[in-house]
């Protein structure tokens, strides 16, 4: 079973080091070892050639003072003589005796044997010739010819034997040469293996040791930098990477955790918002909706009146038609149509005001026309300002957008608009100047009114802060104002005027595009007669309607079309008609008994999907969110009631083509 | 198709490769019958042979070979080609030789670089103990026997007698003759006569010398350091010179036998010996049953050689079947084992390598108690 040491990072750089200086000083130890060998060697050879050499010396040095001692003995016995003879034959023969015991091949062996039994012979001769001298001093030319011939051999044999050694020796340097090339090419060899070697190991080592965990640790950091805190780096390799893979891990779980904290706790911080949002959303609504009920006396007494016109002109119409038949158009028109258009309008446009006002919407900031929507809010309250004696002066407001969201701000101006009206209301008589200063980047709305002006200033923004009595606010009102007017990245302010009253100055953020669409259509249209068309043929419309009335108007304005029409009184039996005939364009009111015209719509959908496309909504609710779901893309097929003939007309045209 | 260059490559390595085989087959591979070899002269060799036969027939003793060799010559040359011949057979772990100190010598390095033990009968040159670790010999070195002389010198003659001096100017005459001149020198005698005589050079006109210079020496004893084989050549002429003077030889004239056939003038002449023959019933013995055999009284050399063949066959006997198996066998005589009993007395040697071995001094008999030679 393979067992893993766990060892730190230091400990195997440590190791590591130690195993290369171990390696290192072995090789150079091998190497300076074989070098010092083969030094040694080469030294040894050179002093043993030196040693054969002098040896050599000794014994030719020796012969020859042999042979010289012969040739100067007389008759007379010298003993010193004899001394020098035997001294010199010990030295000649202790030098043959060294030449014995070195290593000498056979041949160079026998070749010492030879010198060694010649200088035996010779000295033998030598000493004969010496004696005979001495004795009888007879001629002993003879014996020392002997002996010299003996001397000449041994010499002879000596320089055989010279030869033959130096050639050894020759071929024992010339081994050593090419072994000290081997040695120097091995030692390099080894140290280049061992340097390869060494720098493999390194960069293995770093490789697996340093790099690898590094790239693990990289690879991880990407990984939680994307997002992905479930990524763990392996714990392995050494003590310090371990410990960085732990403490890595721990602080990538601790993300996680934090991470899923922050979720659960931003889900709840969403619900709440979300919740807080409805409740405001119910708070706003209920406030607009405490306003109208505050604002309806007034609100009955700005609808009564224009009906009280449209009514009166009516009646006085009808007399005059039915008095004086003869009573010319022109003159008809002038004199009660158009008091009585007039008037209509006035009513058509408090009504959609009204509706805008109470309408529950969704808190999209966006780019708002200013003036529009201020005056949403001063249709609903001009007659209350007008009943009680107070001035509202808006004429200083430019036609700017702001970003804002239409509703909220409507009930803005309405709250500052109300709350300037009941301090003013009291006294009988009052004004209230609205108007603006414009910069590239921010529009200032200053309300100014002549009241009594705040109680205390800074706290007007509070909630349930209220100077009115019990019964009579909320002390919401100018708490959501400061509320919205957050909303929009703007700002409100409250403060005494230095000439009496009080002043409220709402800051907003300048936009540059223009609002969508939306704003109650206030345009006073002069009236022109109604467009008459003469159709190539005889196109069917289907008005779908459940109140008479209405289908009569249909009729009698399709019948400008030059067009069939047939009129359902319900969404069944529209259906039925459909089943028998083929109609170029649907006409349909929304709310209806049983099933309403978004049902239709939606079946038309399915069962005829061409006529989608000419299917034109007429209703008085044209805010319904369903409504503008099912209209969504097309724009064209939605028509309010109360709504214009010409327009009417005009649209009804389009989709006939 | 193969070039030249390429063929001869291949045949050197075939011929290689067949070495290498060879080799395997032969020398390098353990000895499974040792061999023993005998480079010896004279009835020596006969000697060796009884001794092999001997511990045959005592039994126990492993299969071996034995490879024996004359020695026609004491010549350095010859030694270093015997030894050489020995060397090649394969399986030689050992060899008894030779039959004197110049050949024993010339051939120890063969033997040594070899690894094959030598044990030498009867060498007794002083350098012999530095032939080699594989070297040994069955006798002293020559610088006791040089005491020993000198000593019998001291005891035979008076202080003053006059000494003649023959050598032979070879490894064992030049050693001899230095410890018997350093021993002589301890007393009071002189040494007129010192004369050297290479061997094998018996020229009349060179013995006329020799003998005239010991006649004008008047010696009163001669000491012959010199070999059986010139003291018969010398002998005449010294006797007629000299008369009886006594003649005290070395060991090597121990080998006399050989040569000396009824010669009257060899009677009285005495040597250094290491073994009497006399001595034990178990020398006697094999003297009868050497002479019995071979037609010849064995000399003290044979005695020596049949113990030295006895001595390895003992070894190779307990196990010992490589030179240096026996070469340790050898040195653990007289500590770790027993001292071998050889005929000529236990056989044991000395941190040194040298055997302890005491002389003796032996008189040639006349021809009439002599045995009669075949």
């Amino acid at each position: 079973m393979r067992r893993s040491a766990r060892r730190s990072l230091r400990q195997r750089v440590l190791v590591l080091g130690g195993v290369v200086a171990l390696v290192t000083a072995i090789a150079l130890s091998v190497v300076l070892y074989l070098g010092a060998r083969q030094q040694a060697a080469l030294a040894a050879s050179t002093a043993a050639v030196i040693k054969e050499q002098r040896i050599a010396d000794d014994i030719i040095r020796g012969v020859m003072r042999q042979l010289a001692v012969v040739s100067v003995s007389t008759a007379r016995r010298d003993s010193s003589l004899q001394l020098k003879f035997s001294d010199a034959g010990a030295d000649v023969y202790d030098g043959l005796r060294q030449y014995l015991f070195l290593s000498l091949s056979i041949p160079e062996r026998l070749l010492i044997e030879r010198v060694k039994e010649e200088h035996q012979r010779l000295e033998v001769s030598a000493e004969r010739a010496m004696r005979l001298l001495q004795s009888n001093g007879s001629s002993t030319v003879s014996v020392r010819e002997e002996a010299v011939g003996h001397a000449l051999s041994l010499l002879s044999a000596l320089d055989e034997f010279l030869r033959t050694r130096e050639q050894a020796v020759a071929a024992l340097l010339l081994e050593q040469t090419r072994s000290l090339r081997y040695v120097s090419v091995g030692a390099a060899l080894l140290v280049a293996g061992f340097a390869a070697g060494g720098t493999l190991l390194t960069a293995r080592f770093l490789q697996r040791r340093v790099a690898a965990p590094l790239a693990a640790l990289r690879a991880a950091t990407e990984q939680i930098g994307r997002g992905n805190l479930d990524v763990r780096v392996p714990v392995r390799y050494d003590d310090e990477f371990r410990s960085l893979a732990h403490g890595f891990n721990k602080m990538s779980s601790n993300l996680a955790q934090t991470r899923a904290d922050l979720e659960r706790r931003n889900a709840s911080l969403s619900e709440a918002l979300q919740q807080v949002r409805t409740a405001q959303d119910e708070l706003v609504q209920s406030e607009k909706l405490g306003a109208i009920g505050r604002m309806t006396a007034g609100l009955a007494h700005e609808l009564n009146n224009p009906l009280a016109t449209v009514l009166g002109y009516s009646e006085v119409l009808a007399a005059v038609l039915q008095d004086h038949p003869d009573t010319p158009a022109a003159e008809l028109q002038t004199a009660y149509v158009e008091p009585i258009l007039q008037e209509a309008r006035r009513s058509r446009l408090l009504v959609r005001s009204l509706l805008q006002f109470a309408r529950r919407s969704d808190a999209d900031v966006g780019p708002v026309a200013l003036r529009d929507a201020l005056q949403v809010a001063l249709e609903l309250r001009r007659f209350a300002f007008t009943q009680s004696n107070v001035t509202l002066d808006t004429s200083e407001v430019p036609d700017v957008t702001v970003v804002a969201e239409r509703q909220r701000l409507q009930a803005v101006f309405l709250n500052l608009m109300n709350n300037a009206l009941d301090v003013m209301a009291e006294r009988g008589h009052g004004s209230l100047t609205v108007r603006a200063t414009t910069t590239s980047e921010r529009v200032q709305l200053l309300f100014d009114d002549d009241g009594p002006g705040l109680a205390a200033p800074d706290r007007v923004f509070e909630a349930f802060y209220t100077t009115k009595g019990v019964g009579e606010g909320t002390g919401l009102g100018l708490a959501l104002v400061a509320r919205f007017m957050e909303s929009f990245g703007g700002s409100i302010s409250a403060e005494n005027r230095s000439t009496g009253g009080a002043r409220f100055v709402l800051t907003f953020a300048r936009s540059s595009e223009p609002e969508d669409a939306g704003a109650p259509d206030g345009s006073q249209h002069q009236h022109a007669g109604l467009q008459v068309r003469e159709a190539v043929r005889r196109q069917q419309v289907l008005v779908v309607e459940d109140e008479a009335p209405l289908q009569r108007l249909h009729r009698s304005l399709l019948a400008r079309l030059d067009v069939d029409v047939q009129v359902a009184h319900s969404v069944p039996a529209a259906k039925e008609l459909l089943s028998s005939t083929p109609f170029d364009v649907i006409i349909s009111d929304v709310r209806m008994p049983g099933e309403s015209g978004i049902d239709f719509y939606r079946w038309i959908s399915e069962v005829h999907p061409s006529l989608t496309a000419r299917f034109l909504f007429v209703t008085g609710d044209a805010e319904a969110p369903e409504l503008i779901e099912v209209a969504l893309g097309r724009s064209d097929a939605l028509l309010r009631k109360p709504f214009d003939a010409r327009e009417y007309l005009a649209r009804v045209g389009q989709l006939l083509g | 198709m193969l070039s030249s260059g390429t063929h001869g490559w291949l045949a050197r390595l075939a011929r290689t490769l067949t070495a290498l085989l060879v080799c395997v087959h032969g020398a390098c591979a353990p000895a499974d019958r040792p061999v023993l070899g005998v480079a010896l002269a004279g009835s020596s060799v006969d000697a060796a042979r009884l001794a092999i036969r001997d511990a045959e027939a005592q039994g126990g003793l492993p299969l071996i070979d034995t490879v024996v060799r004359y020695e026609r010559g004491s010549e350095a040359g010859l030694a270093i080609a015997l030894a050489r011949d020995l060397v090649a057979t394969p399986g030689l772990i050992a060899v008894v030789g030779h039959s004197n100190s110049p050949s024993s010598l010339a051939a120890a390095p063969v033997y040594n670089s070899a690894k094959v033990l030598q044990l030498a009968p009867t060498s007794t040159a002083v350098l012999y103990s530095s032939a080699g670790p594989y070297s040994y010999r069955m006798v002293p070195p020559d610088d006791q026997q040089g005491t020993f002389l000198a000593a019998t010198v001291h005891e035979m003659f008076p202080a003053g007698a006059r000494v003649a001096l023959f050598y032979v100017n070879d490894d064992y005459g030049r050693g001899l003759r230095a410890s018997v001149l350093h021993a002589l020198a301890r007393g009071a005698y002189s040494v007129p006569l010192d004369i050297a005589h290479v061997e094998s050079d018996f020229r009349p006109e060179v013995i006329a010398h020799a003998t005239r210079a010991a006649k004008e020496a008047r010696p009163d004893v001669v000491l012959w350091l010199s070999r059986s084989l010139a003291l018969h050549a010398y002998l005449p002429s010294l006797r007629m010179a000299l008369g009886n003077t006594p003649i005290i030889g070395g060991d090597a004239l121990s080998t006399w036998p050989q040569h000396v056939q009824g010669d009257e003038r060899w009677a009285g002449v005495q040597h250094v010996d290491f073994v009497d023959l006399d001595a034990s019933v178990a020398l006697r013995a094999f003297a009868s049953r050497f002479e019995a055999e071979f037609g010849v009284r064995p000399s003290g050399a044979d005695v020596l050689t049949y113990d030295a063949v006895r001595v390895l066959l003992a070894g190779i006997k307990s196990g010992a079947n490589s030179g240096p198996l026996l070469r340790a066998h050898l040195r653990s005589l007289g500590r770790s084992r027993s001292a071998f009993q050889g005929l000529a007395g236990p056989v044991a040697f000395t941190e040194q390598g040298e055997v302890m071995r005491g002389h003796l001094l032996v008189t040639v008999p006349p021809p009439s108690v002599r045995p009669v030679q075949p």
